[in-house]
């Protein structure tokens, strides 16, 4: 198998999933066996996925571009709300090019990795498919309501460290805390969570869209204020 | 003061239980530390003072430290559980911090603030900037002359007929923005629906996103604005006759309605997108 890297690198989910067949596995593992930016990829494929508590929502079933690209530039009509109609996805014609993603992206942005799994989906049904969260192994979900799970190291470089502390601040501070509040606020973080999750599978989609570029970044910095809220209101009443 | 029941000890030295305390031009009133159901109304005396409801005593400590009166327990440990009126002059600006705390807050001239883990928080017929910032538990403006600021992680936020510029964020919450006359707009909340009724001013900004949900917006038919909207899994729906162009990449399209003199932004994730004509609430 003539694979380029990044060929190998979207086998990997598939291969922690049990999905390949016995000649790919075959040649993965010898591949692996030679190559140690992939294996480390793999690790990192690994360690993400035990750390994946909780996977955001299934991918949204529609895509609007195709919907409204018949009607740019065609006056709307003012009868009414004038709805643009989207197709759903499942129809035929509509999978994306490719992914390609490179070395340093993934390292950057370990959660990506989890969109390997969508990957493999592709293959076997295109277009913009919902994911089957089943596809990926999850760990149990974290017990102890006084860790904050860190997921900073994917966040945006500007932000990674910021979050990192308020992580680190909370996790100190939330002892102290009634439970019901602790319970309130992981709970807005696994919702900002989905939505991050959401963000980087769409974009992953979409490397393009400066809009979802936008969003995944306007989600890291939501993430952000919520922690610094959060860590406001421990100070207050601690 | 009939049927108060009150006990305000000053640290100061100055006033004897069950009087009122003198507040000054320049001093702020400030409650912390108490957990309950209170209500801070303005009145025009120069002076602050605490009536328990229903007559059942309240005891708590005012100290003044400069120019701040703050009403609270002994220390941040020893919290009290109190449900009170706190009369204060309309001039005085007010700040509270509570744990547990449902505050009302009615006819304030000068501005407050309240931050607060669970309850829910009502502010109507006030001036001056407002900022709140709450965990869980509804949040309803009303009535507001300048600009409002909320932060809600967990629950609604309703912000009615307010003249000023109006920031909302919620986390997991809805985010209805009514009446509301300001320069500049901005909502968002992670999973929820959003809805804007209101003027768009010349140069002004107005943004509204949400991650889940759909997104609202109702604005006057004469309306001047450069309007962008993005999504990536939604609907569009327009009540004005719009040319849509598509931005460089991805899903995000934008039009011109009138000359364009506002600029209005509304961005959803997964839900729909309404943009509709009118004055009020449709």
């Amino acid at each position: 198998m003539s694979a380029t890297h990044e060929e190998w690198i979207l086998q990997l989910s598939g291969y922690i999933d049990g999905g390949l067949s016995g000649d790919d596995r075959s040649a993965l593992e010898a591949h692996l066996a030679e190559c140690g930016e992939c294996r480390q990829t793999l690790a990192d494929f690994r360690s993400v996925v035990a750390r994946a508590g909780e996977l955001g929502d299934m991918l949204p079933a529609r895509d609007l571009w195709p919907g409204i690209a018949g009607a740019i530039g065609a006056p709307v009509s003012t009868r009414g709300a004038k709805v643009i109609a989207l197709p759903t996805v499942s129809g035929a014609g509509q999978a994306p090019a490719g992914i390609f993603l490179s070395r340093p992206q993934l390292a950057a942005a370990a959660g990506i990795l989890m969109l390997i799994s969508a990957v493999a989906t592709w293959t076997v049904g295109p277009g913009l498919a919902a994911v089957d969260a089943t596809d990926v192994a999850t760990a149990p979900a974290q017990e102890s309501e006084t860790r904050f799970a860190s997921e900073a190291a994917e966040a945006p470089p500007s932000l990674a460290e910021e979050l990192r502390s308020l992580e680190s601040a909370l996790g100190d501070l939330g002892n102290g805390l009634d439970p019901n509040t602790l319970h309130i606020i992981h709970r807005n973080l696994s919702v900002i969570d989905r939505a991050i999750e959401d963000s980087r599978r769409a974009l992953a989609l979409d490397p393009g869209s400066d809009f979802l570029e936008e969003h995944l970044v306007r989600a890291w910095e939501r993430k952000r204020d919520y922690l610094q809220s959060a860590v406001r209101v421990v100070e207050w009443n601690g | 003061m009939s049927g108060l029941a009150l006990a305000l000890v000053l640290l100061s030295g100055l006033a004897q239980p069950d009087t009122a305390v003198a507040v000054g031009r320049g001093d702020q009133v400030v409650v912390q530390h108490i957990s309950g159901e209170i209500l801070v109304r303005g009145w025009e005396r120069a002076e602050l003072e605490v009536v328990g409801d229903d007559g059942e005593a309240v005891e708590v400590r005012v100290t003044r430290a400069g120019n701040r009166l703050v009403i609270g327990s002994d220390d941040r440990r020893g919290r009290r559980n109190a449900d009170f009126t706190l009369y204060v002059p309309r001039w005085a600006p007010v700040e509270i911090v509570g744990l547990e705390l449902d505050v009302r807050l009615e006819g304030l001239d000068a501005g407050a603030s309240v931050q607060n883990v669970e309850g829910d928080i009502s502010v109507r017929g006030t001036a001056g900037s407002l900022a709140v910032t709450t965990v869980d538990g509804e949040v309803t403006v009303e009535s507001v002359r300048g600009a409002v600021r909320v932060d809600a992680q967990a629950d609604d936020v309703v912000v009615r007929d307010v003249i000023g510029d109006v920031r909302v964020t919620s986390g997991t919450g809805d985010i209805d923005l009514i009446q509301i006359d300001g320069d500049h707009v901005f909502a968002e909340t992670i999973d929820g629906e959003l809805t804007f009724v209101g003027p768009l001013h010349a140069g002004g900004t107005y943004e509204f996103s949400t991650h889940s949900g759909d997104a609202d917006v109702t604005v006057p038919p004469e309306v001047s604005a450069e309007v962008s909207v993005s999504t990536f899994d939604g609907d569009f729906a327009s009540d004005f006759p719009v040319t849509l162009r598509r931005s460089s990449t991805g899903q995000r399209f934008s039009f011109t309605l009138g000359g364009g003199a506002a600029s209005l932004s509304i961005r959803v994730f997964d839900g729909e997108i309404r943009l509709r004509q009118g004055r009020g609430r449709p």
